[in-house]
């Protein structure tokens, strides 16, 4: 549609001043600040080149929390789409009760996110926590005792928490995608004689692959950034073993009881993040690179 | 004609009945699987309230058990420590002014971006929705310096102008699909008819647009709502903090004096009024959630 | 209706006039950013003392901000905002001393500290426990008002060690004794944290300052070269540390112990002691039986060590004034009467802590630790001044590893080599001034 220049831009301004102000000019500037030294707000900072990159690289702390994020990322993602769909191919198979168990898995994404980790970290506690619970009356001592929150499975534990809460994300994105799906599909491929899982696998499936394409997008920016959990799952402060990249920057940045300030350093770390998220995409657009099924 | 009419009733009821048997069986498994799950997520839930009213010995020393003597005292005890009542007024605040400034940004610049003819409009909307890239924690210290600059730092002011300016891209990510999605015929109508290009807009393609416009408001407030990261930066005064931040506060404050019972009070606190809301808006909500998302 | 808001106008002007008439002399507010949470016994003292203090100076106004134990790191993060006045904050010295006084932000106190306490003839600097005021002071200049006193010492429950017949350790072998004697009985002998560094490194610090003498560790954190972790009495250190768990004086569950699940189990009457701060009576009252008996004894001493069981880790709690505050001598007036006699008094009645004044009995409940505190031949801060002197060294070296070795992903002969080499490391990148 035609319209004047200057509507055009008189529409265009807000958005495009707040994003450029405080979104493009901050990440700006975060690649600069990454390749100084500054330690405080008012201080001047000092350029040091690659120096802040290369001390990453042999930073244990980094590339524990980097794990940890992809981790989350990849493994927790697999498997947050694997329940994911065998959920939506059960709510969507003609089960009774489908409003009330989507809303009910789909309820802790409403929570804050501070108050499930005040739950599970009592779940997990040894002797006296729910699960320790449960299996003492199963008679399961040795699993009461078991160190969840140790520095073995913490990680883990962190992850099944984080997938409790995400998967009814997905199963909301997926199943409102399989409603949209013309039921004369599954009526004529009936008629074929195709079971439920070959409907699932060349119906189901190619018909959602947009779907299933944003989501992944979605999953992994979220992912990325993964903060609430593991800042507020541990103790007095959060647990070097559950650090994610998004913790381990806030940490260097700002501290916790004692202020740390390596805002160049915990800048760069932020860059870092930066390139993970430019990876993903370069390979999930390899990956949904097909064709779209219209319909 | 009543006997036949008879007959084909009961021939529906029959073939009815006969199917749902067959449903049921084959149902088993799901039933088993999403049972588990929502039955694990309410029981989980629930303990939480039931904590909530127990002495602290009795919270980790019947951990199953009905509190003997329901001590509705935690509630009053965290409702006079701490600040929850104002928190919540705080995110209503914050978060409404956000959702609204960030729809009235974003809608005008998306309207553009999807419907104008102008040079360099593929380009200006891959750069807006190039920010769904960027992860968050990479601005933390390039827009705390930034805000400190402008002495917006620890005022609501200031957080609401964050999640503004980062909410854009995703929004008009949103939106632009729904304002290209719509058809132009009224558009053109509205034209001929010697409507300016505000009034066709305005008065046209917003109300067109609403559905979108809610979707893209739910995401926002949902993401607002329990957003803890940026917060947590932003805000240091404790009579400023949204309610993610108090709840963080609360858990501190309440393992430092071992008061879990009164630390689970007020989870309740804080989550109880979101899952009303949700089970109020639940259905609003997924749909319209799904509505932007999945086209 | 028009007409009676404009009387509530009228009245609220002429009340809001009168107001400032009455306060003509230059009101003065002093903002402090505490690091206690509103609900907890220390800040009810302050807000008690609070409110005296502004009864009796009406023209003093004292805002107060509950900001929790993030405080030191929230108050520079808003001082850097550059829009907020803060006057006063408080945190564990230890942390002061390495965050805002290395940073240059705290007034020094010397000339107020020689003016006469509030109710004792004495200048206010003799008010001090011994080895409290100059702890972190820098070229003879006081920067910080400790007015809180925690020892580190183990706490125990006496009607469990009663009920298993043994008594308070003197040495490491009494305290293996001890662990096996409480096994015996079915209790976890000593509660721990799983993966709280500081906690764990208690130990460490004990340890060394037992075998080696107080002042050794922070020689050692300091090392150029890190030569000084392989000194014998480090993998003595760290064999005695996986001792404690190969032993079952810590049960192997406690790896997954977060705070403050550990210390609980010690509420909930399965464990029988812990090594921590003297805190610890006041963060379980809430959790144990009323009729709880708190002992505390310090740690052992290592046959043949350099130091001595009357060396003590004092962690205590201070009070800072910002360089930059408008109101100096209103501050500091504040914090006189923090160490009154009488305030210092509520601390230790209502919030069961040690206190800095010497004048004043500590609470009952923590009388072990008051015992060690006026015992004490040489005082020192959290593991040994490294968390103040070396704090980014504490927070990437010392802690992970020592964490490390505490889990048992490592062996010691593991823990010696990686501290050394990590050290030296650490030191070529960080060149000291």
């Amino acid at each position: 549609m035609k319209v004047s220049n200057r509507f055009i831009i008189l529409l265009l301004l807000p958005a495009s001043a707040l994003y450029l102000t405080f979104f493009l000019v901050p990440t700006i500037q975060a690649l600069v600040y990454s390749l100084y030294d500054w330690s405080g707000f008012g201080e001047a900072p000092r350029f040091i080149g690659m120096r802040n990159f290369q001390e990453l690289m042999s930073d244990r702390l980094f590339w524990t929390s980097m794990g940890n994020t992809i981790a989350i990322l990849i493994i927790g993602g697999i498997v947050i789409f694997g329940i994911a769909f065998v959920m939506t191919m059960m709510l969507s198979s003609g089960i009774r009760g489908k409003k009330f168990f989507r809303g009910v898995i789909f309820l802790p994404n409403i929570i804050a996110v501070i108050a499930l980790t005040t739950l599970w970290g009592y779940m997990y506690t040894p002797r006296t926590g729910l699960f320790a619970a449960v299996f003492d009356a199963l008679g399961l001592t040795e699993l009461a005792r078991f160190p969840w929150m140790g520095p073995d499975t913490i990680a883990a534990a962190m992850m099944i928490a984080i997938i409790w809460i995400e998967v009814g994300f997905y199963v909301v994105l997926l199943l409102a995608g399989v409603d949209k799906i013309p039921p004369d599909f599954y009526e004529s491929a009936k008629l074929d004689g195709a079971t439920d899982f070959q409907q699932f696998r060349h119906i189901t499936v190619p018909l959602l692959s947009d779907v299933i394409a944003i989501g992944m997008v979605l999953w992994s920016i979220h992912a990325v950034k993964i903060f609430e959990f593991p800042f507020a799952f541990t103790g007095l402060e959060p647990n070097p073993n559950s650090y994610t990249v998004a913790v381990y920057l806030y940490i260097l940045g700002f501290g916790q009881r004692q202020p740390i300030y390596r805002l160049g350093y915990a800048t760069a770390v932020g860059v870092m993040l930066l390139l993970v998220v430019i990876l993903i995409v370069l390979v999930l657009r390899r990956v949904t690179r097909r064709e779209v099924y219209q319909y | 004609m009543a006997e036949r009419s008879l007959k084909l009733e009961q021939a529906a009821a029959q073939s009815k009945e006969r199917r749902k048997s067959r449903l049921q069986l084959k149902h088993v498994p799901s039933y088993l699987f999403l049972g588990a799950w929502s039955l694990f997520t309410i029981l989980a839930l629930s303990w939480v309230v039931l904590a909530s009213l127990k002495t602290n010995r009795e919270v980790f020393r019947e951990p199953f058990s009905f509190p003997a003597d329901p001590q509705f005292v935690n509630y009053e005890r965290v409702w006079l420590n701490s600040q929850v009542g104002q928190s919540f007024l705080n995110s209503l605040v914050i978060v409404g002014l956000s959702v609204i400034v960030i729809i009235a940004v974003s809608a005008p610049a998306s309207y553009i971006l999807s419907r104008a003819r102008f040079k360099g409009r593929g380009l200006l909307t891959m750069v807006f929705i190039a920010g769904i890239g960027i992860p968050y924690p990479l601005l933390f210290i390039p827009l705390f310096a930034l805000l400190a600059g402008i002495k917006l730092i620890n005022t609501i002011p200031g957080l609401i102008l964050v999640y503004v300016s980062l909410s854009v891209p995703f929004t008009v990510y949103i939106l632009t699909g729904f304002f290209s999605s719509l058809p132009s015929e009224l558009e053109d109508a509205a034209v001929i008819d010697g409507a300016t290009d505000f009034q066709v807009f305005r008065k046209v393609m917003l109300p067109l647009a609403s559905p979108g416009l809610l979707t893209a408001s739910i995401f926002n407030f949902i993401g607002l709502w329990n957003e803890f990261q940026l917060a947590l930066i932003f805000i240091q005064d404790p009579g400023l903090r949204p309610l993610s931040l108090s709840l963080y506060t609360l858990k501190n404050s309440m393992t430092y004096s071992g008061d879990w019972a009164g630390l689970f009070a007020g989870v309740v606190i804080v989550v109880v009024p979101t899952i009303i809301l949700f089970v109020i808006l639940s259905e609003r909500m997924i749909s319209g959630m799904t509505l932007g998302s999945v086209k | 209706m028009k007409k009676s808001v404009m009387i509530g106008l009228i009245l609220s002007l002429v009340l809001l006039l009168s107001f400032s008439i009455v306060n003509a002399q230059d009101p003065v507010t002093l903002v402090y950013w505490s690091m206690w949470n509103e609900t907890e016994g220390q800040a009810r003292v302050i807000q008690d003392a609070i409110a005296n203090f502004e009864a009796a100076n009406p023209h003093i106004n004292i805002e107060a901000v509950w900001n929790g134990r993030q405080n030191q790191t929230l108050v520079r993060t808003a001082l850097s905002g550059g829009a907020q006045v803060i006057d006063l904050m408080d945190q564990d010295a230890d942390q002061i001393a390495g965050g805002l006084m290395k940073e240059g932000f705290a007034l020094p106190l010397n000339d107020y500290l020689q003016e006469p306490a509030l109710d004792h003839e004495e200048p206010l600097a003799d008010v001090f426990l011994p080895n409290t005021l100059n702890m972190f002071a820098v070229d003879g200049n006081i920067y910080q008002i400790p007015y809180i006193y925690n020892t580190v010492q183990f706490w125990y429950d006496k009607r469990v060690f009663e009920e298993v017949g043994i008594e308070v350790p003197q040495t490491w072998d009494d305290l293996l004794a001890a662990c096996d004697a409480l096994n015996a009985e079915g209790y976890a002998p000593i509660a721990a944290e799983g993966n709280e560094p500081g906690y764990a490194a208690f130990y460490l610090t004990e340890l060394l300052a037992r075998i080696k003498g107080p002042g050794w560790l922070r020689q050692a954190a300091a090392d150029p070269t890190g030569e000084m972790w392989r000194d014998p009495a480090v993998l003595d250190a760290a064999q005695k540390t996986r001792q404690l768990w190969d032993n079952g004086c810590v049960p192997p569950e406690t790896v997954g112990y977060v705070w403050p699940q550990g210390q609980n189990t010690l509420a909930f009457g399965t464990a029988a002691m812990e090594l921590v701060g003297s805190w610890l009576p006041v963060e379980l009252q809430n959790a144990t039986d009323p009729d709880f008996q708190w002992g505390g004894f310090s740690f052992p001493a290592i046959e043949g060590g350099e130091g001595s069981v009357t060396d003590v880790n004092a962690l205590l709690l201070s009070f800072m004034i910002n360089k930059d505050t408008a109101h100096p001598d209103e501050a500091f007036d504040f914090l006189r009467y923090i160490m009154s006699d009488e305030i210092q008094q509520k601390f230790t009645d209502e919030s069961l802590v040690g206190v800095t004044n010497l004048y004043i009995e500590w609470n009952p409940i923590i009388a072990d630790a008051s015992a060690a505190a006026s015992a004490a031949t040489s005082t020192y801060g959290d593991v040994d001044h490294v968390a103040s002197l070396y704090s980014e060294y504490l927070n990437t070296v010392l802690y992970p590893n020592y964490v490390s070795l505490w889990q048992g992903s490592v062996t010691p002969d593991e823990y010696v080599e990686m501290m050394a080499t990590q050290t030296a490391e650490y030191w070529a990148e960080h060149p000291q001034e």
